[in-house]
């Protein structure tokens, strides 16, 4: 993935034609892109139009503390698709994962993009950045704090890909040993578009990619993810919905409830507080998504989902330790108010003692 | 990134409730076990009827009116009722209720659907607009009415209202609606053993109480 890609890589009509995929396919993709992008379909032939011309910027791809499944999810899209042949259609002139150079020769490709195309490529991040030590994360010597800034300052727009980059993900969780945090935390002074998931899905990361090729930067909810992917809640859209309207729950993953398809709240789904398109978009080729599986949602696209009181608690459940404290104030409740009952009894005993005894005389005075 | 909602969510579930459910269970032991330990003087008389079994029986008669009285004080009694039934049926019956004494104590019993739940919120909250508005309205139970009485009003209408909220997403962001609501919840518990909520748990004694003196004199409670 050298430089020369970048002046000889095809237009994507002709990755089209060669991956055999027919014109027909194509609008439909672009129609199903438009809908997900929450576009008027009267924008469909727009879409269409800016995607077969296109600029192909080029895209530098940094993975910091991460396990490559936002790589894995976004190249595992059932070939030949669309969504591959988008990506393949930018110009990726470094990834670790997917580059053919290593050592020297990769960060020689990086460099020389970042040269060639300052102030106009796209970085797009995966994985936390260590602030505590740089030598917890570096690559080819280059700690990640410092390649993400040196790579910034010439980036056009920045994407996070997977919680982890978004908002620090896994690597943050709590007791977070390696002080990671997102991309936001550290650059301030570029667009920076949120994807998250763990890992996010295909369709989303290329259809975001897609947005940004056509018609710049999406617009972004408080958490900076796209509106169009992430504007609705799992819950909202699930098809179990109707079992959490009827009161029907699964009790356990072997159950009655559970071989029924009903609904996974008391199972520890995160469903009503995770903004998703799983529901609607599914995974593998809209073939599935967890909670189709009979799994309950994690909440992966929400910040901090690795510390949310634990997967398999339900939402209204507290999530401390508070049986002990429970008992403790039992405990403690009836000590103070034993101590007080006792205390109020040996007041009203003394008050009693140091009553003045009163004859018929003293009244008369 | 932080999410402030989340972080408030968790709050809610993780440190609030810990807090709130430390003054609950302490504050209402507190009080039980000083009641308890003060007592009463002992009556040297001899019992001319059976104090025990008026006590019994006046804890559960008292649940229902006495003849005359709910056409005397129709909002108070309609309204009382479908508060109390309204709100029990909401708290008790609603699955992720439900979920949290399974949590905590191991034990489940069956749900309602969300018809059901619904209708009793939001009957509920209208017996208490009533309610409230019967106070304010009505000369005698204004001058009756402190500002504790309006407080535990709102501290009990709150959790119906945000829960509501929460589950239709009526406005506001979900995790924050349902931080929310926790939190109204908590503030119930933490006002619980310190006013007149206390007589969800007082009304047991104080009934049996006024039972037993009546049982004592031979009268019928």
């Amino acid at each position: 993935m050298a430089n020369d890609n970048m002046t000889n890589k095809p237009m994507l009509p002709e990755l089209m034609k060669t991956h055999g995929v027919s014109r027909r396919t194509f609008m439909k993709y672009c129609a199903s892109l438009t809908s997900l992008m929450a576009l008027s379909p009267a924008m469909v032939p727009r879409v269409a139009h800016a995607l077969e011309t296109a600029k192909r910027p080029s895209v530098i791809w940094l993975s910091f503390q991460e396990c490559t499944g936002c790589t894995e999810s976004i190249t595992r899209s059932h070939a030949p698709t669309i969504e591959d042949l988008i990506f393949n259609a930018v110009s990726l002139d470094y990834h670790h994962t997917l580059q053919a150079a290593s050592g020297h020769a990769a960060e020689a490709a990086r460099e020389q993009a970042m040269k060639e195309n300052y102030g106009n490529y796209v970085l797009i991040v995966d994985g936390s950045i260590p602030l505590d030590n740089p030598g917890y994360s570096c690559i080819a010597g280059i700690s990640n704090l410092d390649m993400l800034k040196e790579t910034a300052a010439g980036a056009a727009a920045i994407v996070s890909v997977g919680t982890c980059a978004a908002y620090g993900g896994i690597p943050h969780a709590n007791p977070n040993p390696t002080g990671a945090v997102a991309v936001s935390e550290i650059i301030k002074d570029k667009p920076i578009i949120n994807v998250p998931g763990c890992p996010p899905i295909p369709v989303v990361m290329t259809g975001v990619l897609a947005h940004f090729l056509t018609f710049g930067i999406p617009e972004l909810d408080e958490l900076g993810r796209p509106k169009a992917f992430y504007g609705e809640s799992i819950h909202d859209r699930c098809y179990r919905r109707p079992f959490y309207d009827k009161g029907m729950f699964a009790e356990g993953f072997d159950d009655e409830g559970a071989r029924g398809g009903w609904c996974l709240y008391k199972l520890g789904c995160k469903g009503p507080t995770t903004k998703s398109a799983c529901a609607t978009v599914k995974w593998n080729n809209g073939v599935s998504f967890p909670i189709e599986a009979g799994h309950p949602c994690l909440g992966c696209t929400e910040p901090d989902f690795w510390d949310n009181g634990g997967f398999y608690k339900p939402l209204s459940v507290p999530a401390g330790d508070y049986r002990k404290l429970g008992l403790a104030a039992v405990a403690g409740g009836a000590a103070v108010g034993v101590a007080s009952a006792l205390l109020s009894k040996a007041g009203k005993a003394k008050a009693a003692k140091a009553h003045e005894t009163v004859d018929a005389h003293d009244l008369e005075k | 990134m932080n999410n402030p909602a989340f972080d408030l969510l968790m709050w809610a579930r993780g440190p609030g409730f810990d807090i709130a459910l430390v003054i609950f269970l302490g504050g209402i032991i507190l009080r039980v076990v000083e009641i308890i330990i003060l007592g009463r003087k002992k009556d040297m008389a001899p019992a001319k009827g059976s104090p025990v079994a008026q006590g019994i029986k006046t804890i559960f008669s008292r649940s229902f009116p006495r003849p005359g009285l709910v056409k005397f004080a129709p909002i108070t009694y309609v309204g009382g009722y479908i508060f109390h039934m309204g709100f029990f049926v909401a708290f008790l019956f609603f699955a992720p209720h439900i979920a949290i004494f399974e949590d905590a104590f191991g034990i489940s019993w069956p749900n309602a659907g969300r018809v059901i739940i619904e209708s009793a919120t939001a009957l509920a909250v209208l017996a208490l607009i009533a309610l409230i508005y019967s106070r304010m309205t009505d000369p005698v139970r204004k001058a009756l009415t402190t500002f504790d009485d309006y407080l535990v009003l709102i501290l009990s209408g709150l959790p119906l209202i945000t829960g509501y909220v929460a589950v239709n997403k009526l406005f506001g962001d979900p995790q924050m609606m349902l931080a929310v609501h926790i939190l109204t919840v908590e503030a119930l518990m933490v006002a619980f053993p310190f006013t007149k909520l206390m007589h969800a748990v007082t009304f047991v004694m104080a009934r049996y109480y006024n039972g037993s003196i009546q049982g004592r004199k031979g009268a019928e409670s």
